[in-house]
């Protein structure tokens, strides 16, 4: 595999959001500027995109080319010589810089161009094509270098995109790309570096490598992702409040209830921005409409009592365990005895365990307050909502991210949301909130966290 | 420390830190493996969250949780075999030992086999919850444990969780399960050794549901191993001597009390002993092997978002080219719009360019210029065209000049540029006819897009007077 440093230089004219596109391509929204006006980036800006923890591409920002008509008429007056390529005339320019003040920043796009092994030339497609954009296009042709165009904003510009592919075509210009810095698609940025690995035949393996690690790391995000929307589902659903039974005492639990849930959530929205690294304020928040959920334990349902049998057995085991282990202090006098009652002992010790709220709830009259099924469908699809927003979202974009609180129908939902909600609610102690001292569980619900991702993945 | 302990430590901080790692601990993680980043951050944390102590001293606690419970399973051994086995009559019912230690410990392998392969049962996430409570109620007791470290009792949980749960729980348990047999049967063979030293007992059997063909079954069972190892020990009229009424009637007592006393011990050592040690040693190796293979989960979304901070996708950027000759004029011009001329009037036989236009805005120039003058409008989109205006300004030298653009275009050096070639000598007015399809009002991109026009224009001597705006009317179709 060929590691040397792969250079790639970005240019275009200004404000065609050449930041914007590296930006998004380092997933760092803090490089360079951006703004709408031209001569933003006054200078060339480099930073370098890692493969397996070592650098393997440097991808140059460079200033606009603003004039373009003025730059391709001083190159082609000043050639010294008729018979000079392209190269000549960029380096007689380069070489003479002083005597072009008002080419300043021209010149260093030129300098970039030379040095570096790959151009993107970046194309808002949204403007017409002028004759500017072909001056542009000649004066990089001199440079001798493979171009890749990349035409930008392709959703608002979509009646310009054929004729721009027409005008690169009689360039000479192929093998383009298209891309979107406000609504971003992953399988576009992969189009690039297999358009580069076209151009690069010599760079092959090490964008085959970069590829493969982007997908990895793509999938890696998504997965987390996922498992975190699961974990949210999970605690939300096994939050929960004891109330008395009078109004004021159901008001309280139910106010706690809401901010449990939406501090809950808070946490996923933060993590999944950081995530995807973004900021929190890329989004727009508003509280989420729970509703007062009420759910009383029922004793004889048949998840309860299907739960109820394994932990018995599994008890009985364990208290038989602990009785073997008595039956030694007594030196095997009762052994058998011992036995039963340690399979007894634990069979009760795992009934109060996990019964012992509730039953006591009962015979206080005291009920549960936890959210709805509605509200907890509300909270599932916003995190899908944002997910898909943050997985669209360029690190150019200034725009706020706003989930609105469209009710989605039950018909979008995995089959088996209802059975996850119902088996959360069961176990108070997934959720830190509810400070349970019931055994934590956590392998259960890990195993819950599993299953709901790979209904994610398999719906 | 280890690398274990590294990862224990990076695990610990994982927990401490729950949903988001902070990215406070700035370091150079760049030539670090992601596993070496991490463990690098880990160790720099504990600096501020000092929690390696804490570690260790729930490690030091497993650690003397082991040897207590080995010691108490010992003295438990040792006081069983020297109490319930000697009876007045100094005499030893062989059997009653057998069932008493060999018995029960081949029954507890048999549950601890069945626990061991059926990994549901053997969660063992109780025993955690247990030792937890326990703390708690401590905690509770002695204060001091809660505020001596924050996260104590976070760390115990996990500490506890992590090392007897998912599959090193089984070998941690199985292994204390298999050292309390150990040290409970280590315990009665000194124990019996020491009173079989000191004590001249007799070797007998009683039953009253058994045959005595029983008896004789299980003593060839026994015996067969130490025959092979040509050890002296009980054989079959042995065995009928030794039933309660025969205890005396035998001869050579002294031969016969010592094979039985060789069955006694090899029983022990070789049927309870011996398998348990080597079970024990087993599991304490696998346990540790288990923990030296102990890797992080990076799938887990605190990873990879601590991933996204120690190693992210690029590297710090680099400024290659600096620019060295911005100027600061533009951050001073005024750009507000309220001294543009709203009815901006434009003299007779003003030569008229247009720059960049499209077709419908380039319609509404000509609609415009037909006002004022009769000259072909030229639209400024190449060399070519630039060029022509350029020709024509030094034929006609015109005074005036009216240059139509379009609002939402952005000016730029190369407009500026341009408007500079055509008033070289710096004796012509200027007037600025933007073009747009909205009012600004209300319009804030648009109002934007005005003051950068206003800015570029002052760049160029052009005041905002000779700055006007023009909305096209879609109705109205250029013949």
């Amino acid at each position: 595999m060929n590691n040397q440093l792969l250079s790639v230089a970005v240019v275009g004219h200004a404000n065609t959001g050449k930041t914007s596109l590296i930006r998004t391509l380092l997933r760092d929204a803090d490089f360079g500027e951006i703004e709408d006006k031209a001569g933003t980036t006054r200078h060339v800006e480099g930073a370098e995109i890692r493969v397996d923890d070592s650098p393997n591409i440097i991808i140059y920002d460079t200033p606009g080319l603003e004039d373009s008509i003025h730059l391709l008429t001083t190159l082609n007056r000043d050639r010294a010589n008729d018979n000079d390529d392209g190269i000549e005339y960029l380096l007689d320019l380069i070489k003479h810089e002083d005597q072009h003040p008002d080419l300043n920043q021209e010149i260093k796009v030129l300098k970039a161009l030379l040095s570096n092994d790959i151009i993107f030339y970046v194309i808002d497609v949204r403007e017409p094509i002028l004759g500017k954009y072909r001056d542009e296009l000649k004066v990089l042709s001199y440079a001798a270098k493979p171009i890749i165009p990349v035409l930008n904003f392709i959703e608002a510009g979509e009646t310009n995109i054929n004729a721009w592919k027409i005008q690169l075509a009689r360039l000479n210009l192929h093998a383009f790309v298209s891309f979107d810095n406000v609504i971003f698609r992953f399988a576009d940025e992969m189009k690039i570096y297999q358009k580069m690995q076209t151009l690069l035949s010599h760079h092959e393996q090490q964008l085959e490598h970069l590829i493969v690690q982007r997908k990895q790391q793509w999938q890696e995000r998504e997965n987390a992702a996922q498992s975190l929307i699961a974990t949210l589902l999970i605690e939300a659903a096994a939050c929960r409040f004891k109330a008395e039974n009078n109004e004021k005492s159901i008001v309280e639990a139910s106010d706690k209830l809401q901010s449990s849930i939406r501090f809950l959530e808070t946490q996923t929205l933060v993590q999944l921005l950081g995530l995807y690294q973004f900021k929190q304020q890329d989004v727009d928040l508003y509280d989420l409409p729970i509703q007062e959920g009420r759910w009383e334990l029922d004793l004889f349902s048949l998840e309860t009592a299907q739960e109820f049998g394994l932990k018995a057995s599994s008890n009985f085991v364990k208290g038989a365990g602990v009785g073997v282990a008595v039956d030694l202090v007594a030196a095997g006098m009762t052994l058998g005895a011992a036995a039963a009652v340690g399979g007894v002992a634990g069979v009760l010790w795992g009934v109060k365990q996990r019964y012992y709220d509730e039953l006591l709830a009962k015979i206080k009259g005291h009920r549960f307050v936890c959210a709805d099924d509605l509200t907890l469908t509300v909270l599932w699809n916003r995190q899908f909502k944002l997910l898909s927003a943050l997985q669209q979202r360029g690190h150019a974009s200034v725009s706020k991210i706003h989930l609105d609180d469209s009710r989605f129908t039950g018909s979008s939902l995995p089959k088996s949301f209802l059975k996850w909600l119902k088996l959360a609610r069961q176990h108070p102690q997934w959720s830190d909130t509810n400070n349970s001292s019931q055994p934590l569980m956590t392998k259960e619900k890990n195993t819950l966290i599993l299953d709901i991702c790979s209904t994610i993945n398999r719906n | 420390m280890d690398i274990y302990q590294s990862r224990l430590l990076a695990e610990c901080i994982r927990h401490i830190e729950k949903t988001s790692p902070s990215d406070k601990f700035k370091a150079s993680y760049s030539e670090l493996s992601l596993v070496g980043a991490i463990i690098k951050r880990a160790r720099l944390a504990d600096l501020r969250y000092q929690i390696l102590p804490t570690i260790e001293h729930l490690q030091l606690l497993v650690k003397r949780f082991y040897f207590l419970t080995s010691f108490c399973f010992v003295l438990l051994g040792a006081t069983s075999a020297s109490q319930l086995l000697i009876t007045e009559s100094k005499q030893l019912n062989f059997f009653w030992v057998f069932f008493l230690f060999i018995i029960p410990n081949i029954l507890s392998l048999v549950v601890w086999g069945g626990l061991y392969l059926n990994s549901r049962i053997l969660g063992f996430a109780w025993i955690t919850n247990i030792s937890l409570s326990v703390i708690t109620l401590l905690d509770k007791l002695h204060v001091k444990l809660s505020n001596k470290q924050p996260y104590y009792l976070d760390l115990f949980q996990f500490y506890f969780e992590h090392r007897f749960t998912e599959n090193m729980g089984k070998r941690e348990l199985s292994y204390l399960s298999h050292l309390c047999w150990s040290c409970y049967l280590f315990g009665a063979t000194i124990s019996l050794l020491m009173l079989l030293a000191t004590h001249q007992v007799d070797f007998i059997w009683q039953t009253t549901i058994l045959t005595e063909s029983t008896f004789l079954f299980l003593t060839e069972l026994l015996t067969y191993l130490p025959n092979l190892l040509s050890l002296d020990v009980p054989n079959s009229g042995d065995v009928i001597n030794a039933s309660i009424d025969l205890a005396n009637a035998a001869l050579n007592k002294q031969d016969i009390r010592f094979s039985w006393a060789n069955l006694l011990f090899f029983s022990l050592i070789f049927y309870g002993l011996l398998p348990r040690v080597i079970l024990a040693f087993t599991f304490y190796f696998s346990a540790k092997v288990k923990r030296n293979r102990f890797n992080l989960n990076l799938s887990l979304p605190y990873y990879v978002q601590l991933k996204n901070i120690l190693q992210p996708l690029s590297s710090r950027s680099f400024i290659k080219d600096p620019d060295n000759k911005h100027n600061s004029i533009m951050d001073t011009i005024d750009t507000s719009i309220q001294n543009y001329n709203v009815d901006l009037f434009i003299p007779l036989n003003t030569f008229p360019i247009a720059i960049e236009l499209t077709q419908v805005h380039l319609n509404q120039a000509n609609l415009h210029r037909e006002s004022y003058s009769d000259a072909h409008l030229i639209n400024a989109v190449d060399h070519e065209s630039q060029y022509e205006i350029e020709s024509e300004l030094s034929l006609l030298k015109p005074v005036e000049i009216a240059v139509y653009v379009d609002i939402q275009r952005l000016p730029d050096r190369g407009w500026l540029s341009f408007i500079n070639k055509c008033n070289k000598k710096s004796d012509r007015r200027i007037y600025i006819i933007l073009l747009g399809d909205e009012n600004i009002e209300g319009n804030k991109a648009l109002l934007a897009k005005f003051q950068d026009w206003i800015a570029m224009a002052s760049r160029v001597n052009i005041p905002a007077q000779d700055i006007t705006y023009l909305i096209n009317k879609r109705e109205v179709k250029y013949e």
